[in-house]
């Protein structure tokens, strides 16, 4: 085969070009060249979509083989939770969210300071992936490539509508600024639903109360750099970004028809809930939905600390060898998901592969 | 641009070489791909002060350029990116002054931060809308003819610069010397600008391809390749025809069908073994065959289209032929069927021969072993891997004064029936309208592309065959009839 005609030589020339650009950030990346850098990425990957979009379109399989980790701050390479990803589906990216963050950066907000720092942070850890991971997950900034959300400017402005939606009795943002300023108000309004089930932050305890979840994200490094008025602001802010954030991701996959994998459980909640209004205009949505779901349920299962002490490399091909795919895929072929045969599925291919990766010498 | 006439060419051993190609050395270069690139800054200057007050800010710049920087000896962009960071600094300051640097910052798309960072910290101005690829792509558009009025000045530019630099020097060439002096303060749409336009397009095109060590076509291929990254294609379909639109197709294919009921009673009834009508009225056969293929399957516009046509053209050729060459053979009729049969028997005994022989195709080996022990002896039957009775299709349509027919129709044809270029061109290639595409070509796996309907002609062709059919078995009126 001539190897340099396949299309995956192509995805590993974008990834080794892209980790050039990455070097020369991390030396280059300073406060004064911030705006040019963030040029240099956007044009990198604007020249460089065509490719992408080519590629991805001709790897994708009608069951969706491919599956991207989203609203993830950056892979973390030495932390093995992202393993539990490569189980699923037959390719996997890792969405960038560096322009983003060199564009929040550059903002000259009372938030990009933070994001500087977070920006080198997550340089590194790119460059790690690439460099490390063996192409076993691309970097793309999938969201900065596919997402046409800024295309529907009726629906921006209609996340007003959804936020409010969340409340009884509540009919504009107006009313809910007049009614609501303290936690004590907000907990009054919610709809009693929304108030037991939301989730605003990664470890909230399932029995907390409403109030008791609002106080833990409230004093947040970035709602403390925000400073709001009052809890009504927070909340506000808080909501808009989860509901923004999820109508990216619903939107994005529609058009690359890549899989989301959020392992943030607010956002992943959020994703879960708004898809289901989507349905009706995108039917095929039940199935990135259902796909979603079982990444998130393998992040949540898989006991990575199996697989401290091994080489990376021998534990992701023996995730490899292990893939539940085929297996996974045919139970979701049913509109809706049968959680218990999931479930039980996915404990006995999680036993296969620690006993595959324990029993094997690296 | 008027094509050169065929007369003009020199033939050669089958080959027509063009009056150009008879010079020694000489060689096409490209306006735009070769020299572009470098000075697309001009371009943008040029573009947004206008012609006069765009050329006079080119004239401040480029003065400076040659006072300061003995190197430069033309105002090439790569040549000014490979100065010190200080020198580039300077040239940007002065630059600056004389222009917005916000006129140049689309080419900070393609000379980016990491590999340029001078460039970019003076032209790299941020805006809210970001139309740089498009200010971009606009300006190699208006550009990448040579002859434009942008392209012209930005020649004229060169032509300038070198004089100013001595690399260029004119002697005798008056309008040349006028030109230099008042090109810039002449509108283009002066009359006096018909003889200077050309006058510094050729100075500058001879001097351009004398002067192809200064520009650096790494540079120029970077150029291209990233601009052509960055934008999509715009292709479009060249539709000639429309399948649909024959409404008396059906009508005709009913009138030849009438014809062929009619002969096929009458060779049925009249000449049962006559060789010669079987041969004819086969043929004639088949061309009706063919005539319904491109009816039934709506082929007008696509290529089995003009394979069709064309082989209605090479059977009305044959059997003028060999109607015309009856006389000089003992049986012309059984040496066409032996012929053909032969060429049968060849493919037969691969077939049957050979190891490497497909064991299942769509050749129906039993088939063809029967119809051959049925006609002939295997024992006489020669196998000509030559041209029947040794003459070309084109050199039977010379000897039966059908040549028109062969230069026109089958010879075009042929290259769709061969997959020739032109034809795989014409058929398969999309033109992208994208000028940072270079123009380039994409292909039609839509099947959008629709060629000039064959439905006229082939119905001309089928008239010659059903004509000289009637000469030699005349036809009723009433058949031969079509309203």
């Amino acid at each position: 085969m001539n190897k340099e005609n396949s299309i995956f030589f192509y995805m590993k020339k974008i990834q080794d070009e892209y980790l050039e650009l990455l070097l020369y950030l991390k030396k280059n990346l300073t406060i004064e060249n911030l705006e040019f850098l963030l040029d240099e990425v956007k044009v990198f990957w604007d020249k460089r979509k065509n490719k992408i979009h080519s590629i991805l379109s001709s790897i994708i399989s009608d069951n969706l083989n491919i599956g991207y980790l989203t609203c993830a701050t950056q892979l973390d390479v030495d932390d093995n939770n992202f393993l539990s990803f490569l189980l699923y589906g037959d390719h996997h990216i890792f969405d960038d969210p560096l322009p983003v963050r060199l564009q929040i950066s550059t903002s000259k907000t009372k938030l990009s300071s933070y994001f500087y720092e977070k920006t080198i942070e997550l340089i590194s850890d790119n460059i790690r992936v690439i460099g490390e991971l063996d192409q076993k997950i691309w970097i793309i900034p999938v969201r900065y490539l596919y997402s046409s959300i800024d295309t529907f400017q009726d629906l921006t402005s209609r996340i007003d509508d959804i936020f409010i939606s969340l409340f009884d009795g509540i009919t504009s943002m107006n009313e809910y600024f007049q009614k609501c300023t303290s936690v004590e108000d907000i907990n009054m309004n919610l709809n009693n639903k929304i108030n037991k089930t939301i989730c605003l932050s990664e470890q909230e305890p399932r029995n907390f109360s409403f109030i008791q979840k609002f106080n833990k994200i409230k004093h947040h490094e970035i709602i403390d750099k925000l400073s709001f008025k009052n809890d009504a602001e927070v909340f506000y802010f808080q909501m808009r970004s989860y509901i923004l954030q999820a109508l990216d991701i619903i939107f994005t996959s529609v058009n690359s028809r890549l899989v989301p994998f959020i392992r943030f459980k607010p956002a992943f909640l959020n994703f879960q809930l708004l898809v289901d209004n989507f349905q009706k205009v995108f039917p095929e949505l039940n199935l990135f939905k259902n796909k979603s779901y079982i990444y998130y349920l393998i992040y949540r299962k898989m006991d990575v600390q199996n697989f401290d002490k091994k080489n990376i490399l021998f534990v992701i091909s023996k995730i490899e060898m292990n893939r539940i795919s085929n297996k996974i895929d045919s139970l979701l072929l049913k509109d809706k998901l049968d959680i218990s045969l999931v479930n039980s599925k996915l404990d006995e291919c999680l036993l296969n592969l620690y006993e595959s990766v324990i029993n094997t010498s690296t | 641009m008027e094509m050169s006439k065929l007369s003009s060419h020199k033939f050669e051993k089958g080959l027509f070489v063009t009056p150009l190609n008879t010079i020694e050395n000489m060689k096409l270069n490209h306006w735009n791909f070769e020299r572009l690139p470098a000075y697309l800054w001009l371009g943008l200057v040029i573009k947004k002060y206008g012609h006069t007050d765009g050329l006079e800010k080119c004239f401040r710049i480029i003065e400076f350029i040659s006072k300061n920087y003995k190197t430069i000896e033309l105002p090439t962009l790569n040549s000014i990116l490979l100065l010190s960071e200080d020198y580039q600094r300077e040239i940007y300051e002065f630059v600056s002054k004389h222009v917005e640097p916000i006129t140049l910052a689309p080419l900070s798309l393609i000379y980016t931060f990491s590999k340029h960072p001078t460039f970019n910290k003076f032209f790299n101005i941020k805006q809210k809308n970001d139309s740089r690829k498009e200010k971009l792509v606009d300006i190699i558009d208006e550009t990448y003819n040579h002859q434009s009025e942008i392209s012209t000045d930005i020649r004229f530019i060169i032509v300038w610069s070198a004089t100013l630099t001595d690399r260029l020097k004119i002697s005798k060439d008056l309008t040349l010397i006028e030109a230099l002096h008042k090109y810039a303060y002449c509108n283009h749409d002066d009359e006096i600008m018909r003889l200077y336009r050309p006058t510094i397009r050729s100075t500058e095109g001879v001097f351009g391809s004398f002067m192809n060590s200064m520009y650096d076509q790494s540079f120029n291929e970077e150029f291209w390749k990233e601009i052509s990254e960055m934008t999509d294609c715009q292709l479009f379909v060249v539709n000639f025809g429309n399948d649909d639109d024959v409404p008396d197709a059906n009508k005709y294919v009913q009138h030849i069908k009438g014809i062929g009921v009619y002969y096929e009673n009458f060779f049925r009834t009249f000449k049962p073994i006559s060789k010669k009508a079987e041969v004819i009225l086969s043929i004639f056969v088949y061309s009706y065959k063919r005539l319904v293929e491109l009816v039934e399957h709506k082929l007008y516009c696509e290529i089995s289209g003009r394979t069709i046509i064309r082989s209605l053209i090479e059977n009305y050729i044959i059997v003028k032929y060999l109607i015309d060459e009856e006389k000089n053979h003992t049986n012309i009729w059984e040496e066409y069927m032996s012929y053909g049969l032969g060429q049968y028997k060849l493919i037969l005994l691969k077939y049957k021969e050979k190891e490497t022989a497909p064991k299942e195709s769509h050749v129906p080996v039993n088939y063809i072993e029967a119809i051959l022990q049925a006609e002939t002896s295997d024992a006489f039957l020669n196998m000509d891997t030559r041209y029947f009775d040794k003459k070309s299709i084109r050199e039977k349509a010379i000897s039966v004064k059908e040549k028109d027919l062969f230069d026109y129709y089958y010879d075009y044809d042929s290259q769709f029936e061969h997959g020739l270029w032109g034809a795989i061109r014409e058929t398969t290639s999309l033109i992208c309208n994208n000028p940072a595409h270079k123009y380039h070509h994409s292909l039609d796996i839509k099947n959008q592309q629709k060629l000039k309907s064959v439905w006229d002609d082939s119905r001309k062709a089928m008239n010659l065959i059903v004509d000289y059919l009637d000469q030699i078995y005349p036809l009723p009126v009433k058949v031969k009839e079509y309203e």
